[in-house]
């Protein structure tokens, strides 16, 4: 079943890159995407499966739509101070404990926090995010854990709702 | 007018993600150390190539060429942050210590 899911998810996903191929596309690209979703299946989401029902799929939307409004307040800012003629900066590197229980939402959040302008993911040690900031408050919309709320809302795989 | 609104705003967004990519640049350039130049870097692909692709998007309309476009611009926000992770993970590891303050409580989890 999963296998089957992943499979379908490349192959729409392939199609959609390479539309105009028809059915010789379909029977060409089948049996790579079946490859491809044992492959993914067994490793890639050997310990979550993402959810691909049209729910999660809106809920998806709603959280790109969120992300974007901090990415932009937030980029603003960034261009600010690389523009500043004298170039004074705080870098600082914080530790940021994640309440995310599973891999793809701890994924999904460090992802967020490295496209969002000021923040940059390092490394992951245990439970704990390690972040490295072009200015100490640039960390502050973390602290607030709004933005991993709603990850898991969208992409947490069941346990917490 | 329909034509030359939709060239306005795909114009409008291409500046933008061009504006990024310069600001990008500009970081590489003038930021002080390896972490601080990753976050220029990843910004400017995330930031300047999401724009300019929402640009052409918008010029190619709500057709076929418009979502391959759409789907593209999804594969560079998980590709770009994806990328700057590794650098910034590898050079973590490699023991390259960052400017200014480090959170240093509990730190005894191997990095040197």
């Amino acid at each position: 079943m999963r296998i089957l899911q992943a499979a379908l998810l490349i192959l729409v996903f392939w199609m959609v890159l390479a539309a105009p191929l028809g059915w010789t596309g379909v029977l060409w690209g089948l049996p790579v995407a079946l490859l491809i979703g044992v492959w993914t299946a067994t490793s890639l989401w050997a310990l979550d499966t993402p959810g691909t029902g049209l729910r999660r799929l809106a809920g998806l939307l709603a959280y790109t739509l969120d992300l974007l409004r901090s990415i932009i307040p937030a980029a603003v800012q960034v261009t600010g101070l690389i523009l500043k003629p004298t170039l004074k900066l705080d870098p600082v590197v914080i530790r940021h404990r994640m309440n995310a229980e599973d891999e793809l939402s701890r994924v999904a959040l460090a992802n967020a926090i490295t496209l969002t302008p000021g923040t940059h993911c390092v490394d992951m040690v245990g439970e704990e995010l390690i972040i490295h900031c072009l200015e100490p408050h640039f960390a502050d919309p973390l602290s607030d854990g709004r933005i991993e709320t709603r990850i898991t809302r969208v992409l947490g795989t069941g346990t917490d709702s | 007018m329909m034509a030359s609104l939709q060239w306005l705003l795909a114009g409008i967004l291409i500046l933008a993600g061009l504006f990024f990519f310069m600001i990008g640049t500009l970081g590489l350039l003038r930021l002080p150390d390896f972490y601080t130049r990753v976050h220029a870097v990843t910004k400017c692909d995330a930031l300047g190539a999401g724009l300019v692709l929402l640009g052409l998007a918008v010029l190619a309309g709500f057709d076929d060429d418009g979502i391959r476009i759409l789907a593209l611009i999804g594969l560079v926000l998980i590709g770009s942050p994806t990328a700057g992770h590794a650098l910034a993970r590898a050079a973590w590891r490699a023991g390259q210590m960052p400017l200014g303050v480090i959170d240093e409580k509990e730190d005894d989890d191997g990095h040197r």
